[in-house]
């Protein structure tokens, strides 16, 4: 399938409508809600915050939800996109590697074992279980004499994914305390993060984006095949650890923001590259901001859908993930 | 100087076996090469050695005098360019963004796309002829045109060598020689030095300045298809009994072997009236 913008003109028309349609779900991410705000009181709170005024403080929070909704939407985006062009498999994806999993693992053992509750320090656990669960299917994908082979990545995700999951339950299960505050986790969540706590976390997620960029062109390379792109003078061993390095640095950061947020990493890859293909400077700057549409309107669904509740909105990715994850697979086993 | 590849007693193999040993090999500058011998015989693992796809056991290969080893995988990509057995056609991509990849060892994060890539990238695409096809996507062609594109992004590299492992395997005959007469186009209009991994032993003698047939972990006989091509090695290389006749359209050695399968005389039944 060839991409839907072909010029270089279109696809920066392009980006520049999904900008405009980002800054319409900020806003709405803002305004939507129980409570309505006023938008002059937006400005008023921008100007200048009063911490008594209940206005303010429900501003506040919505945009505390919506900053990690965006970092955690560009993070996995970007990150899946990454993994789709390290292992050439549509399916792949930060959930489907495991690195979710094995991220949430480091976190609960952290929360549990550590009594840590900053983020910051969170993040390290994050990052570790992450990179941990990723090098693991990665040698197990790659590894032996056959060498490496898509199904077999998928696979040794699969396994790594369901042993982090059962030991996270497990861990849960015998420590019944830390029940409450890892459920979310798990679930997936944008709500109660204050923006302070997201502050560390951002500066992580934006080197992560430049190494990401820096290395678009070597990654075009990759997808016509390791030997090719060693032909032409790539290092391509290099190149895969710096992709992983930097997958793993997205995804262990949306993963210590909120939690096990399945399937858009796995599909906004895919909507990107509906429209600008396998060019991946253009691929990953559309992943940042469809990540972060995606999420900012999951949040909102999950807002409004069962009021006074809400829906955590990892289940609001999972329920618009799990269809398309089935297209893209019965699309895949057609070709093969 | 006339060797712009050598080995010097090379050795490679995988784990413990050894599948070319101790091997000198001078590869002539500005002529076709093509390497033969039976299946297994270390000819594919040579030529991917010689494109850094490999890495030797001992032994060095030099480029022009210098030490492949000393030199940065880009700086190669400049002076040799290779196409692999198995490409698999990548999805998603057109001929022209394929081939444009073959300016990549020249570029830099601060030198980017110029005019002058473009026009390059241009001329490989009309000297390969796939030029009319540059926006079809590429899993739309077929074989032959395919691996026509793949050469025109070895030659976006602008190389003076070129290396090509079994560049006609799942083509039919007549895009065999095809691709083997773009080779021969390349290297008389365009003076490249190419080096082939070929099966068919009388397209080798055809297009070949210079054979290398190999056996037993290294070289059991070089030098024009003439004196490669014999009755003798036929036997010893690959264990088959042959008469070599002359190819009646290039003078070359041709051979045909002996099978199973002998002579079928049919009488002609003649009704004459």
């Amino acid at each position: 399938m060839r991409e839907r913008l072909l010029t270089t003109r279109s696809k920066l028309i392009g980006l520049i409508l999904l900008i405009l349609l980002f800054i319409l779900s900020l806003y709405m991410s803002i305004q939507v809600g129980q409570q309505h705000v006023a938008w002059h009181v937006m400005f008023d709170a921008l100007r200048e915050y009063d911490a008594t005024n209940a206005d303010h403080v429900i501003l506040y929070h919505r945009v505390s939800r919506a900053a990690s909704a965006i970092l955690i939407g560009l993070s996995l985006a970007v990150s899946g996109a990454m993994l789709q062009a390290l292992t050439r498999n549509p399916l792949a994806s930060p959930g489907v590697f495991g690195i979710n999993a094995g991220a949430l693992f480091f976190v609960v053992v952290a929360i549990s074992f550590f009594s840590i509750q900053a983020l910051t320090s969170l993040f390290w656990f994050a990052f570790a279980g992450a990179l941990l669960a990723a090098v693991l299917v990665y040698v197990l994908g790659t590894v032996g004499d056959k060498g490496f082979s898509p199904v077999r990545v998928v696979l040794a995700g699969t396994a790594i994914n369901a042993l982090f999951v059962s030991f996270t339950q497990g861990m849960l299960v015998t420590n019944e305390a830390n029940l409450d505050r890892v459920l979310l986790w798990m679930a997936g969540t944008v709500a109660n993060r204050p923006i302070e706590v997201l502050m560390p976390v951002i500066p992580i997620v934006c080197v992560a984006l430049i190494l990401a960029l820096l290395i678009a062109k070597p990654m075009n390379l990759l997808h016509t095949g390791d030997e090719i792109a060693k032909g032409l003078g790539q290092r391509v061993l290099a190149l895969k650890m710096m992709i992983i390095l930097v997958a793993v640095m997205l995804a262990g950061g949306a993963v210590a923001v909120g939690g096990m947020i399945g399937f858009v990493g796995l599909i906004v890859p895919h909507i990107a590259r509906f429209f600008v293909g396998h060019q991946h400077m253009w691929l990953i700057l559309y992943c940042v901001f469809i990540g972060a549409i995606l999420m900012l309107n999951a949040d909102v669904v999950g807002r409004i859908a069962i009021q006074p509740r809400e829906i955590p909105i990892g289940v609001v990715t999972a329920l618009i993930g799990t269809p398309f994850f089935i297209y893209i697979a019965r699309k895949g086993f057609k070709q093969s | 100087m006339n060797d712009m590849l050598r080995t010097d007693s090379l050795t490679l193999g995988f784990k413990d076996r050894i599948v070319i040993d101790e091997l000198d090999l001078d590869i002539p500058k500005g002529k076709v090469t093509i390497l033969v011998g039976a299946n297994g015989c270390g000819k594919s693992t040579l030529l991917r050695s010689i494109a850094r796809l490999l890495k030797p056991k001992s032994g060095t290969i030099q480029l022009d005098g210098v030490d492949m080893g000393q030199l940065s995988t880009k700086e190669i990509a400049k002076r040799l360019a290779v196409l692999p057995q198995s490409t698999e056609s990548p999805e998603g991509i057109t001929v022209s963004q394929l081939v444009k990849q073959g300016r990549y060892p020249h570029q830099t994060l601060l030198k980017q796309w110029s005019v002058e890539d473009e026009k390059i990238v241009k001329e490989a695409m009309i000297s390969t002829g796939v030029f009319e096809m540059a926006d079809r996507p590429v899993t739309s062609l077929s074989g032959g045109q395919r691996q026509r594109v793949w050469i025109a992004m070895t030659l976006a590299q602008r190389t003076e060598t070129l290396l090509l492992d079994e560049p006609t395997t799942f083509l039919d005959v007549a895009h065999q020689i095809e691709i083997l007469d773009l080779c021969h186009t390349l290297n008389e209009v365009e003076g490249k030095t190419i080096v082939i991994v070929l099966h068919d032993l009388n397209l080798a003698a055809r297009y070949a300045h210079h054979m290398v047939a190999l056996k037993n972990k290294t070289i059991y006989a070089q030098g024009s298809p003439e004196e490669v091509v014999t009755t003798d090695m036929m036997k010893q290389v690959f264990a088959l009994d042959c008469e070599v006749i002359e190819d009646p359209i290039t003078l070359t050695p041709m051979t045909i072997p002996y099978s199973k399968k002998a002579a079928r005389r049919v009488e002609k039944k003649v009704f004459a009236l």
